[in-house]
């Protein structure tokens, strides 16, 4: 995926976090190969390439993958949308006439069979906005099922695990630095076994090495979100935080504040930058669900 | 395995290629050679550049192998006073050259001799180099230029008034990795330089095998007395200044460049603490070089301990660089990655703030304590090839590379004033008469 994996785990000996961070590598490899369309014979890459044309088998955990994806599409009212590959790479620009925008709904998915389709020929997929967290769950899972009480797992900055707490303290404290005074820190969050995960949009292209930085796509509009903002979101379920973090980017501050009633125990920072100055909002939603019970002030 | 065609062009475009990469830069405009590799000068279709090798001991060997290799040279003489080496570089040369046992009689007999390279001890370095000059014939003597300080200034005034290309073996004028830091440094990557260290450190009694013989039979017994002050001259101080001339004035030289100036007052001290075995040359020599703009340059040399080796360290108020292991670092790096900051504040028991969780977008800054490389392509070699492709380039296209050649100069000043710093035991000021005037 392209992204650095770090793995602290506190008090383990050398030979075990070998073998745990071994693990964790053949995890975030396995979830790359069946979902990264950067690697040609993976289960997207194989979804892209000949869906349109046929319905694809593809691995169960990716299936079960997609259907949460549909989930996640529907409770944050589209504003979380996997299936915007063309207008990622420009293969279909918004404003080209005819025809509704790509998006989740050409994605057909077979329970019966396991398979899935793709209901017109430039709609395509990309796991950019969920496959690390993906992974990050598989990894905490791993880790408890080891045993490991306390440690955190960065995975690029952008997804950041943790399990119990730091040796020193009663939490993990995770900062996010100020963009342009990095030594600042904007907000802490104390992390006790959830997960933040940021995704920010700039309206810059931002080059990295070869592969260039995409923009973050508004699935309502086509085009690339503008400004330079982030949204940092803490949920217990890695997944979950990775999702929240593209689509409350997508919603704004108003509208994820009524997307996270779907979503009990989430706190989400939307931090937006103007003329280098950092303006705050931190949306907190509560233990339960709420969408079933009303209106609720959060 | 290149052949030896293929390789010598990928040697000649890499010089090029540095030339161009450098072209549009403050450094080309300033560098002799640069600028003419930049500038395309026609060279002359097909002739190649004949070259009379004079001394071919250890490093006159390495020079030749390399002249074999560069197409458009052609060493047509090869000469030299010890049978042993004339012999094998009569070999090597597999008949294409002719030799001589003494330079004179080869610049009477070769008179189609385009150029001269010079690898002998260091002091016939003079002689030979003024006899060549003299003679009409393009040179490349090694460094340092000579043993005393006026016949360097000798060496430099007959090449002005012959107005002969005289080029200086200091080849780090010609390696991309040193070039590539001059340009960052000039354009204040460090901001002003503050500080020079430099050293050369050896273990080892430098000296050379001793073959039985009468040194009579082949060189002046008054110049040599025995073949012990023949083989082992660098340790004696009537052929060489040891370590200063021999090592030091490479580093010397470096120094004196990213200064743009030479240093005009010395002090410093050495002694024989080791190698006491009858040489007349300090095995361990410790100077401090004074500039004009208030810089020193710290310098040392010793054979008794190796841990080190050798560097060139640039310090200034924004940044590091070491030269011969090619890194740089910032004053002010970013901050530490988190995790990198973490480890560190569990070790220590801190329980404080990571600074981690971030955009994707912003870029991930590796934190490199072990320095940045100055230049990220491997260069193989030396710089002792680029700088005799570029003396063969001189000598087809007429260039002078004057500025190399104070460069050279004053790098052996440095070293001579040093040697004198140290054996008078007092501070020597850069004498006026020693300042070069006008060179063309």
């Amino acid at each position: 995926m392209g992204t650095r994996l770090e793995l602290l785990i506190a008090g383990s000996s050398s030979s075990r976090h070998q073998a745990l961070a071994a693990e964790a590598e053949r995890i975030t490899a396995r979830y790359e190969s069946l979902l990264s369309r950067f690697v040609p014979d993976s289960d997207i890459s194989r979804l892209n390439r000949e869906g349109w044309q046929q319905a694809v088998a593809v691995d169960e955990l990716t299936f079960r993958l997609l259907e949460e994806c549909g989930r996640y599409h529907r409770l944050t009212a589209g504003c979380f949308d996997p299936a915007l590959l063309p207008l990622i790479t420009g293969k279909r620009s918004p404003d080209e006439e005819g025809g509704s925008l790509p998006g989740w709904h050409d994605v057909v998915l077979d329970g019966d069979r396991g398979t899935v389709r793709l209901a017109r020929r430039d709609a395509g997929l990309d796991a950019g906005a969920f496959g690390k967290g993906a992974a990050l769950r598989a990894v905490r899972d791993m880790l408890r099922r080891e045993g490991v009480t306390d440690a955190l797992v960065n995975f690029g900055n952008s997804s950041i695990l943790t399990l119990g707490r730091h040796p020193h303290g009663p939490h993990w404290p995770v900062g996010i630095p100020h963009l342009f005074r990095p030594t600042e820190q904007v907000h802490v969050f104390r992390m006790n076994d959830t997960t933040l995960s940021t995704s920010g949009a700039s309206t810059q292209r931002r080059p990295r090495g070869k592969e260039e930085k995409l923009h973050i796509m508004d699935p309502r509009t086509g085009k690339p979100l503008q400004g330079w903002i982030s949204v940092s979101v803490q949920h217990d379920d890695p997944l979950t935080a990775e999702v929240l973090s593209t689509a409350l980017l997508v919603a704004g501050e108003k509208e994820g504040k009524r997307i996270l009633r779907s979503f009990p125990r989430t706190t989400a920072l939307f931090i937006r930058y103007d003329e280098q100055k950092a303006r705050t909002t931190l949306l907190t939603s509560p233990e339960r669900d709420e969408t079933n019970q009303g209106k609720t002030d959060i | 395995m290149l052949n030896v065609e293929e390789k010598t062009t990928t040697r000649r475009d890499f010089l090029k290629k540095t030339a161009m990469v450098a072209g549009s830069t403050m450094l080309a405009s300033q560098l002799s050679w640069l600028r003419s590799y930049a500038g395309e000068k026609k060279e002359k279709k097909g002739e190649k550049v004949k070259i009379g090798l004079v001394g071919i001991g250890s490093r006159g060997h390495l020079l030749y192998l390399h002249l074999l290799d560069i197409p458009d040279a052609e060493v047509v003489a090869v000469c030299d006073i010890y049978p042993p080496h004339l012999e094998r570089a009569l070999q090597m040369s597999q008949g294409k050259a002719k030799g001589f046992s003494e330079h004179r009689r080869m610049l009477d007999e070769m008179k189609d001799l385009d150029a001269v390279v010079i690898a002998t001890p260091l002091h016939t370095h003079a002689t030979i180099t003024i006899d060549a000059l003299q003679a009409g014939k393009k040179v490349f003597c090694e460094k340092s230029m000579a043993k005393e300080p006026e016949d360097a200034l000798k060496m430099v005034n007959t090449a002005i008034e012959t107005g002969l290309l005289l080029q200086i073996g200091h080849q780090r004028m010609f390696h991309p990795r040193y070039l590539r830091a001059f340009e960052l440094i000039r354009h204040g990557q460090l901001g002003p330089v503050t500080q020079i260290r430099a050293y050369w450190h050896r273990n080892g009694d430098w000296r050379r095998n001793v073959p039985r013989g009468n040194v009579a039979d082949f060189a002046d017994p008054a110049m040599y007395p025995d073949m012990e002050h023949f083989i082992n001259w660098r340790l004696y101080r009537a052929y060489s200044r040891g370590l200063m001339t021999e090592l030091a004035s490479h580093q010397l030289q470096v120094a004196n460049y990213i200064l743009g100036s030479y240093p005009t007052e010395i002090m410093g001290a050495g002694s024989i603490n080791h190698w006491k075995d009858g040489r007349e040359v300090y095995d361990n020599v410790n100077l401090v070089y004074a500039y004009p703009n208030g810089t020193q340059v710290i310098y040392d040399s010793m054979t008794s301990n190796k841990h080190y080796g050798l560097e060139e360290q640039v310090m200034g108020p924004k940044g590091t660089m070491e030269l011969e292991a090619g890194l740089m670092w910032s004053e002010t790096p970013p901050p530490a990655p988190g995790i990198l900051q973490l480890i560190n504040n569990i070790e220590h028991a801190i329980f404080d703030n990571i600074p981690l969780g971030g955009a994707s977008w912003i870029p991930d800054t590796p934190v490199k304590d072990e320095g940045t490389p100055i230049l990220d392509e491997k260069i193989d070699d030396d710089g002792t090839r680029l700088e005799l492709e570029g003396f063969v380039h001189a000598a087809r296209t007429g260039e002078l590379y004057r500025d190399l050649l104070v460069q050279g100069y004053y790098a052996t000043v440095a070293a001579l004033l040093g040697w004198e710093a140290m054996v008078t035991g007092k501070v020597v000021t850069m004498p006026d008469e020693l300042v070069l005037r006008n060179i063309q």
